[in-house]
């Protein structure tokens, strides 16, 4: 009978989507662990949320595959691409059709002749090196297009090289611990490292897989010294190993982090703890 | 929809075939969901690329004896989902989903839970509010928000039966 009425109290519903307290939690799995009828409930509430959750499929457009998918091939990078080059200018034949030539001997007509060769001979010239200037004009924008690309990319390199040395310096120095925070049940897929550095005072944290927290609800981490509690941050998401600084305290005991309704809380909620971890 | 857990070891460990196959397995199931949290097909588009990057990113801490990996990577996609809501009035999710399902019916389906217990199972996995703020949500007594999401998993259950 109690059995009957734990499994419609909406406890197990409550369990499977995540919206127990701690010490409900604690029951659920006690019961479970003492009755084989509970545990085929949880299983079946799982597969009827499975079932809703799938009624809810929708054909994702084709492309999106390739760019999810992208992703992975890329290993997560992002590919560089260059720059578009230039596209050089087209130019015309200089080629130019000769005039007929008189066949009669005419002293008149071969000075018009000459004369006419003459222009066109310097016409020819002229158009040439004009074509030739222009011709060079384009070259040096290209050039200049390419040195401009080139320098970017360099800069880009030197930034990526610098930030790569910090991060590679960072990881090398034997003075950080490493804290991984993992999520509570509810929401367990949270993960965050933090890192504790007493030789500099510093504390950071490279929040892998932020919390789940409901809208206008924020994360908050605290760290225990003895029987001290003090805020140490907010959690944000962050770029993949990128690091959020946090207030360094001495020797702190544990860390957690709970829901708040604001940043500016100044006890933590400690009903409502989203991730954890001891020292 | 069974995933296996070595389908999660095998995208750790860089196969990109088992990652190929995990989008088509549940590619469609996370851009729904993103359609419904977001409201949103260009916020959708990029919640399943980031959920799939996390996916990747995440498999190689995935612990099997916390949570099944269907629900891991549903709990993935909701929160990315989460962090993109856009809200728009002006696209209708039921509409979007009728004319590109996978074959089900989920009006039916919706049709079949009462609407109040609807409401509730609507805000406590898409909003994942906790069950105080659904009392305050919908103003009602405190105790019914499990009950009424125990009345709507059961309408489910009978639906699937």
């Amino acid at each position: 009978m109690k059995v009957q009425a734990f499994i419609t109290s909406g406890i197990l519903e409550k369990y499977v989507l995540n919206m127990t307290t701690e010490q409900e939690v604690q029951e659920v799995l006690d019961m479970a662990s003492q009755h084989l009828e509970i545990k085929e409930e949880l299983a079946a509430i799982r597969n009827s949320l499975q079932g809703y959750i799938l009624a809810h499929q929708v054909q994702p457009p084709a492309k999106l595959k390739e760019k999810s998918l992208s992703v992975f091939k890329n290993k997560g990078g992002v590919e560089s691409r260059s720059e578009p080059v230039r596209p050089s200018r087209s130019y015309h034949s200089s080629v130019e059709k000769k005039p007929a030539s008189s066949s009669g001997f005419n002293i008149v007509g071969v000075a018009a002749a000459l004369l006419a060769l003459a222009l066109l001979a310097a016409s020819f010239t002229a158009y040439s090196f004009y074509s030739d200037v222009e011709k060079a004009k384009d070259e040096t924008l290209n050039a200049n297009g390419e040195i401009e690309r080139l320098q970017k990319k360099l800069a880009s390199e030197e930034n990526l090289s610098k930030d790569l040395q910090s991060k590679l310096n960072f990881y090398e120095d034997r003075n950080n611990q490493i804290i991984v925070l993992n999520g509570s049940r509810r929401t367990p897929s949270a993960r965050a490292n933090v890192y504790w550095n007493a030789a500099t005072k510093s504390a950071s944290i490279d929040l892998v897989e932020v919390p789940v927290v409901p809208p206008n609800r924020v994360a908050v981490l605290w760290a225990t010294t003895g029987r001290q509690v003090q805020k140490i941050g907010v959690l944000k998401s962050n770029n993949p190993g990128e690091r959020t600084p946090l207030t360094y305290v001495e020797s702190p005991d544990l860390l957690y982090v709970t829901e708040e309704t604001t940043t500016e809380v100044e006890r933590p909620n400690r009903s409502r703890i989203l991730m954890t971890s001891s020292l | 929809m069974d995933i296996k857990q070595e389908t999660l070891i095998k995208i750790a460990a860089g196969e990109e075939e088992a990652f190929t196959q995990l989008y088509d397995a549940i590619g469609p199931t996370i851009y729904g969901l993103a359609l419904r949290i977001t409201e949103s097909r260009e916020k959708a588009d990029q919640v399943v690329q980031e959920a799939f990057k996390r996916i990747w990113k995440m498999a190689s801490s995935y612990d099997p004896s916390r949570i099944i990996p269907f629900y891991w990577i549903i709990n993935i996609a909701k929160t990315v989902a989460l962090e993109n809501e856009a809200r728009s009035d002006q696209f209708d999710f039921f509409a979007y989903q009728e004319s590109n399902s996978m074959g089900v019916n989920l009006r039916n389906m919706l049709n079949s839970i009462d609407t109040k217990h609807r409401k509730v199972l609507e805000l406590a996995f898409f909003r994942q509010m906790e069950e105080s703020q659904i009392e305050e949500e919908m103003n009602i007594p405190v105790g019914t928000v499990a009950t009424r999401l125990r009345l709507a998993i059961k309408a489910i259950r009978k639906i699937q039966d």
